[in-house]
């Protein structure tokens, strides 16, 4: 049985220490996701803009009104396109998500077994499972989606938050699927269902290992906030802060408000993401891992 | 062996629904409180005429000018001294009650509003005196953490005091959470252990340190429940809003029926499991072992008798 949560928190925070290159799975998907997200923007503006430059440049004045690019039916062609565009991406970022997520988990299992990883571990782990990590990921989906859509219809008439209940649920109940998967080299299918199973078994337990999860990450987010407080009120020491009625005076305060504001925000975004990117996501991983290798080990 | 917290987490809840009645504790603080707080309102009412005198206050107009200043600074300052002072009085006798019924009832397996009685009346003095002096520390520590910036704020120099009064309140927020957090242990080292205000203080904290992770795991754990029991809350609130849509003028009573609706409940159920499960940790982390349900071998602690009045000898 189960060595208790504890066992699992202290051996895989350790695991964690010993292992840093847990993080670069997270990483690796980061920029992935970024180059993608670049390459839709760059798509979506060839997509809107050139026949808008068609559309201003001399060749325009040569075609009559019907042709020309403002007109309904090419916009809406234009607008599926795009909404095609985001699917295939989408797509595309979640065959990379489950690459790499496998990959971590895979990292991570060895890790805890051995007590050292690699990232050749990462590169097996993630060519060998990803695809069934996906198609449970899909599969997922799908059932969200079905099912959210019913509620949708029923949460119109009785203001209850299904919505947020039933993915809470999900989230709980389908938690160690993707470990399932990895972990004890099962399929899409198979990964879901032992999932399940685990989690019928021992429903205290998951449910008590996600939500501590669930509140270490926000209580980390919420240090992480704090922290930056301290680098605002140092940024603020800059901004020339005056009680005069002088236009300029006051124009100098608020531009250097309003720049000191969006630097602080950048930072925030970018030590979070950094954050979550090296310690949050792979020490999560490396828990939930052996919190699932403690469960079926019996 | 000490106890693992699943197994904490799950006899506790037990052990609660066994003896619902610890969550009576909870409920009366809150009936009191709302009492007392009725009783002062009608006070304040009934000599209202008075006190604006006394104030210096006219109900057809305010004369800046005729306001008695250092009098309004005075009533205030005393009003919410003394309402300050009767809540916590009402909190720590009933927190005591509480839990010294959970006590008795992880290590008796049963328990009684004759318990609440006990050791509400037993411990109530230093919890009262435990939790002012704690309050002290977060308000001196704030004070503390505001100075800078009032100091530059004094001397004009706003920039450093925008910057010190960011940096001061973010620290304060940071600093009451942190403490309020870690001196949690504090009250049940005050009643299970029998200690009195300074060493309960020093037990609680030195409790939590050295069992920080299983203490960070109930405080989760019962953030948690909260956050359940306002979901379900939301559910039964939507319903209930149904039927304020067919009588509009219902609706208007219901709203703060079913706050305080809310509160007990939630002062019955999720305050009650919390309290069960901190006793049953402190008693296991501390060297007394609590009984597991159903039956195990009897637990050496010697229960705290209720002193029964002998009858008199008729010689």
């Amino acid at each position: 049985m189960a060595e208790g949560v504890e066992n699992v928190l202290r051996d895989g925070y350790i695991t964690w220490r010993k292992n840093h290159n847990i993080a670069l799975p997270f990483l690796f998907n980061l920029i992935a996701s970024f180059l993608l997200l670049i390459i839709f923007t760059v798509l979506l503006f060839l997509l809107l803009g050139i026949p808008l430059i068609l559309n201003f440049s001399e060749l325009a004045s040569n075609l009559s009104d019907s042709a020309r690019f403002m007109n309904p039916a090419s916009l809406l062609v234009s607008f599926l396109l795009i909404i095609l565009l985001g699917v295939v991406l989408f797509f595309i970022y979640l065959l990379i998500n489950s690459y790499f997520t496998a990959g971590a988990i895979g990292m991570a299992k060895t890790a805890l077994e051995t007590g050292k990883t690699s990232l050749d571990d990462m590169f097996s782990y993630g060519r060998k499972k990803f695809l069934s990590l996906f198609f449970a990921n899909i599969l997922l989906l799908i059932f969200i989606i079905v099912v959210g859509f019913v509620l949708v219809i029923i949460q119109a008439f009785i203001k209850v938050p299904f919505i947020e209940i039933f993915v809470a649920i999900v989230s709980i109940v389908f938690a160690l699927f993707p470990f399932a998967i990895v972990i004890s080299d099962l399929g899409a299918i198979g990964g879901l269902k032992r999932s399940y199973n685990l989690f019928m078994k021992n429903k205290l337990l998951v449910f008590l290992v996600f939500v501590f999860l669930k509140y270490v990450v926000e209580f980390i987010s919420m240090g992480i906030f704090l922290l930056s407080m301290v680098i605002l009120s140092a940024g603020l020491l800059s901004v020339p802060i005056t009680m005069s009625p002088s236009v300029m005076d006051l124009a100098f305060m608020y531009s250097g408000m309003m720049i000191l504001f969006l630097v602080w925000l950048f930072a925030l975004i970018f030590i979070s993401i950094i954050i979550g990117v090296f310690a949050i996501s792979p020490l999560t991983t490396v828990w939930w891992s052996r919190f699932y290798m403690d469960l079926t080990k019996k | 062996m000490t106890e693992k917290i699943e197994d904490i987490l799950r006899n506790g809840y037990r052990t609660w629904r066994k003896n619902l009645v610890i969550g009576v504790a909870p409920v009366l603080q809150i009936v009191f409180i709302l009492l007392f707080l009725l009783v002062v309102g009608l006070i304040l009412y009934f000599s209202r005429d008075s006190i604006m005198g006394y104030l210096g206050l006219n109900i057809y107009w305010i004369n800046p000018l005729l306001i008695n200043w250092t009098n309004v600074l005075l009533f205030v300052v005393v009003f919410f001294v003394i309402l300050h002072l009767v809540v916590l009085l009402i909190v720590s006798y009933f927190t005591a009650g509480a839990i010294g019924m959970a006590k008795t009832a992880l290590e008796m397996e049963k328990t009684s509003l004759s318990d609440m009685l006990f050791y509400g009346k037993k411990k109530f003095l230093s919890l009262f005196f435990v939790m002012i002096i704690i309050q002290l520390i977060i308000t001196l520590g704030s004070l503390l953490l505001m100075l800078p910036a009032g100091i530059f704020y004094y001397i004009n120099i706003l920039n450093a005091a925008v910057a010190f009064s960011v940096l001061g309140v973010s620290l304060w927020f940071a600093y009451a959470v942190v403490l309020n957090i870690i001196l949690i242990p504090v009250s049940y080292a005050i009643v299970v252990s029998d200690l009195g205000a300074f060493d309960g203080l020093r037990r609680g904290y030195r409790f939590f340190i050295e069992n920080k992770l299983a203490s960070l795991l109930i405080v989760i754990m019962g953030m948690a429940l909260g956050w359940i029991f306002g979901l379900a809350l939301n559910v039964v609130f939507s319903i209930i809003s149904i039927v304020g849509m067919i009588l509009p003028f219902a609706f208007v009573v219901l709203i703060p029926l079913f706050v305080i609706g809310y509160l007990l409940v939630q002062a019955f159920i999720v305050t009650a499991i919390i309290t069960v499960w901190w006793t049953r940790l402190y008693m296991d982390r501390t060297g007394m072992k609590p009984r597991e349900i159903p039956t195990e071998i009897p637990v050496t602690s010697v229960p705290d008798p209720e002193t029964p009045t002998p009858e008199p000898i008729y010689v």
